[in-house]
């Protein structure tokens, strides 16, 4: 693989928007010789990304643009996404457990668990309000998969 | 959204026939997997064999069909990929569902 070799693209918003984003990203990936493990870490980590942007971000229909750009370097794939939705609140990156399973069956959460694995599998993540726009940067290292100790368990 | 079943006795076996599980297809699985189960065998058993992605959104959806299926009733799951086993795993959700190697596990340990 080259150094520090880039892809980037724009897409619609949406959750279909996200799906083909996705799946393009994959195979441009594979073409690069990315093993398995790190591909699926890539997907997993930008889809709840991406996800909450278009549940979140640019809830209520309204449509907008999302910027993706990766940076694939000897270590690992730096990831920076921008788009123009709503502010994430502080509260929702900081580092915290992911819902609890141990409860009764009517009372299993039905979601809650994006940030809580973009934060096992990511090294590092940043997030800053540029103007109207949000833009996070993430850091997955090559082959890491659940880092026993991290996290809540 | 696609989903076959078929019935054994009295096990149930829903197979997802899409190789995703995701934001853009949740509601459509909840809803689908909904049909197909109303008023069916006492176990479901969900065959994720094809799936090869999932994300929080469609964990969500197949928590959902637990849930809905009620507190007398069970949806057990088989054919995990790695990828889509890792999901359960880093949300704990491999806690909660009974999950099996294969169909043919799945279907010994039900009528057992």
């Amino acid at each position: 693989m080259a150094p520090d070799e880039t892809i980037a693209f724009s897409f619609d918003g949406s959750a279909i928007g996200v799906r083909q984003a996705l799946t393009r990203l994959m195979r441009d990936l594979q073409a690069r010789s990315f093993n398995k493990v790190d591909r699926d870490n890539v997907e997993l980590v930008l889809a709840e990304a991406l996800n909450n942007i278009v549940e979140h971000g640019y809830r209520g229909g309204k449509n907008g643009k999302i910027d993706l750009c990766c940076t694939l370097r000897p270590e690992g794939v730096d990831i920076v996404v921008m788009d123009c939705g709503a502010a994430v609140p502080e509260a929702v990156l900081l580092p915290r457990a992911a819902p609890d399973p141990q409860t009764r069956m009517h009372d299993l959460p039905e979601g809650g668990w994006g940030w809580s694995m973009i934060h096992k599998l990511t090294g590092k993540l940043k997030y800053s309000r540029e103007g109207d726009c949000n833009r996070l940067e993430l850091h997955l290292p090559f082959s890491v998969d659940v880092r026993p100790g991290s996290g809540s368990d | 959204m696609e989903m076959s079943s078929r019935r054994h006795g009295d096990t149930q076996v829903v197979t997802i026939d899409e190789n995703r599980i995701d934001a853009a297809i949740a509601i459509a699985f909840k809803d689908k997997i909904r049909d197909l189960t109303e008023n069916g065998p006492r176990n479901v058993i969900l065959d994720l064999g094809r799936v090869e992605f999932i994300d929080s959104s469609g964990l969500g959806a197949i928590v959902a069909a637990m849930k809905q299926l009620g507190q007398d009733r069970t949806l057990q799951l088989t054919g995990l990929m790695p990828n889509v086993e890792k999901v359960f795993r880093l949300t704990r959700m491999d806690t909660v569902f009974r999950i099996h190697e294969s169909i043919d596990a799945a279907l010994a340990a039900n009528t057992a």
